[in-house]
């Protein structure tokens, strides 16, 4: 059997005592869904740390309000798929179900897919497989293998709902020893592939915040992965639109999978912006993606491949989410 | 390098169903539910293929969905009610004795099985698929039981027995 190395687990009652717990100990690390986490233990990543089990915070649910969906960070993706969304937002359940497969959704939550490390073929592998070579930088050492020379590390952010949150203009509430504030979910993302997220290792994510998107909004989500389960985006693509009196009004692109961090891409939001998604605008939008995209040889299928990808998958996500907009189920 | 390291950490009592005995054990907190399963209560039922949740072999039913037992701390599942395959055929009300469970029984007839490894997790995948719903269409079952790798018989028969068994478990009556 493939074990896991010695650790604690503490079972905490509430999240201040899980946030007291997290700033006495340096070393102990949030076990949500353990689906990332545990796996990462299994090839010696984390050996050190011992664990902070958030299955007794009360973090699991779904609330609506007049303007906002607030999705606890523990909630399933099993719960997330299986909730009717308004239709605009049925974008976050077609990315969860897009997430792995079912014997995983059920544990996985939302808090652990937005806190998804970052991931690289270097990276995730055995201890075994990993001491043939110098360790890289995302594991402590001082090169990477994928840039050599460079000192940057390129992990990829490969999780699927983040894209969907940021397109969606979601929140994310963070908790620490001083409070609790509220960021963007596009702010959680440092793009430093060792260290992917802006928490601190002593701060929480308790819940994100997705405003109700107003009539005539649309949103979809387009994964390219080898298999349709189980892998991870080699590139993905959410789209929001909002239609007002037959054109975009206003347009949100995002891509995963395609850096060390979900890509934000102005220019293609301005392609679309004022067009009725006229093939021209489709074109100059595929083309900002393409542009954005940042892919190195890290992952499954080839840079080049996955860069001319973002444009596909961006004018796919964005004609799915202008039909949504319409108020046309594709 | 931690402190709390220097020797193992405690060990804790979990609580525990597994089909349908209730049981209080003592277990290193790292301890998988799987280990625990297949070490402590001798349930060799579930497997490990990869250990890394990637195969689907070592898939149980916790509180009646689909989980990898190799990614879920036994600490975790505490209180939980645990289905194994070796439980699977006494969920059956009035069976016969030595009877198998009607998926089991539609593996069987359909040739759904070769070497066996990955039935198991298939099984009990297919019977999660089946109790939320019970006339799925193929593309549910294939979505249903994307999670779980064969490396021997190709996928066409295992999802003509999880038909078969949906239109067993409907009361249909359909012959091997
Ligand atoms: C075979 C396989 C396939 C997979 N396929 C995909 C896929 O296609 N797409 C995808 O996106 N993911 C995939 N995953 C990864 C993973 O299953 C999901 O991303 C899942 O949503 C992670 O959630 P979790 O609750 O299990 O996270 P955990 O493993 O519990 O946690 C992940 C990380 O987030 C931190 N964390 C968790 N919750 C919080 C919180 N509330 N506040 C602060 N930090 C927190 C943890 O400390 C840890 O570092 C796959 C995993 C496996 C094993
Ligand atoms: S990109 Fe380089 S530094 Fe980062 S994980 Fe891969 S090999 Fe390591
Ligand atoms: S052993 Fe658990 S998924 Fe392979
Ligand atoms: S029957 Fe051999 S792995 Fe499926």
């Amino acid at each position: 059997m493939l074990r896991l190395p010695h650790f604690a687990v503490h079972r905490p009652g509430s999240v201040a005592e899980g946030l007291q717990i997290l700033a006495a100990a340096p070393h102990a690390r949030p076990l949500a869904g353990g689906t990332d986490l545990l796996v990462a233990m299994k090839h010696g990543h984390h050996t050190d740390a011992d664990l902070v089990s958030l299955a007794g915070l009360g973090l699991s649910g779904i609330e609506r309000s007049d303007s906002t969906l607030t999705v606890g960070a523990g909630t399933s993706l099993w719960d997330l798929m299986r909730r009717a969304w308004p239709d605009a937002l049925g974008v976050v359940a077609e990315a969860a179900r897009a997430v792995a497969a079912p014997p995983l959704q059920s544990r996985a939550t939302v808090g652990g897919n937005v806190c998804l490390d970052t991931r690289c073929w270097f990276f995730n592998q055995s201890a075994f497989w990993r001491s043939g070579r110098p360790a890289c930088l995302k594991a402590g050492g001082d090169r990477c293998h994928v840039v050599p020379g460079g000192s940057d590390c390129h992990a990829v952010s490969q999780a699927d709902l983040p894209p969907v949150l940021i397109a969606c203009g979601a929140q994310a509430e963070i908790a620490g020893a001083d409070g609790s504030r509220d960021v963007p979910v596009e702010g959680l993302f440092s793009g430093d592939g060792r260290r992917p997220h802006t928490l601190s290792s002593a701060e929480l994510l308790l819940r994100l915040r997705i405003p109700l998107p107003p009539p005539g909004a649309g949103a979809a989500y387009e994964k390219l992965r080898m298999r349709r389960a189980l892998d991870f985006a080699a590139a993905s693509a959410a789209v929001y639109l909002e239609r007002r009196d037959g054109g975009c009004a206003r347009a949100r692109v995002v891509l995963g999978g395609l850096g060390t961090k979900p890509l934000r891409v102005p220019e293609a939001e301005a392609a679309l912006e004022g067009t009725e998604l006229d093939p021209r605008a489709l074109a100059e939008a595929a083309e900002a993606a393409v542009a954005a995209a940042r892919p190195v040889k890290n992952t499954d299928l080839t840079p080049a491949y996955r860069r001319k990808m973002a444009g596909v998958l961006v004018r796919r996500a964005a004609l799915r989410a202008w039909t949504r907009a319409a108020g046309e189920e594709s | 390098m931690n402190e709390a390291r220097k020797s193992p950490p405690k060990k804790m009592v979990v609580e525990l169903e597994v089909n349908g005995t209730r049981h209080e054990l003592l277990v290193e907190p790292r301890r998988t539910l799987l280990e625990v399963l297949r070490e402590e209560l001798g349930l060799t039922g579930a497997k490990e293929g990869c250990g890394l949740g990637a195969c689907g072999t070592c898939t149980v039913l916790m509180d009646g969905r689909p989980v990898r037992a190799c990614l879920t701390l036994a600490v975790e599942a505490q209180g939980a009610s645990i289905l194994t395959v070796e439980g699977l055929a006494d969920t059956v009300a009035d069976r016969e004795p030595g009877a198998l469970h009607p998926i089991q029984e539609a593996f069987v007839d359909a040739h759904g099985v070769q070497c066996g490894f990955c039935t198991p997790g298939m099984i009990l995948a297919a019977k999660a698929l089946l109790d939320e719903e019970p006339d799925p269409d193929e593309a549910r079952i294939r979505e249903a039981l994307g999670g779980q790798v064969c490396r021997c018989t190709g996928y066409t028969k295992i999802v003509e027995a999880v038909k078969l068994a949906a239109r067993r478990l409907s009361g249909e009556e359909v012959k091997a």
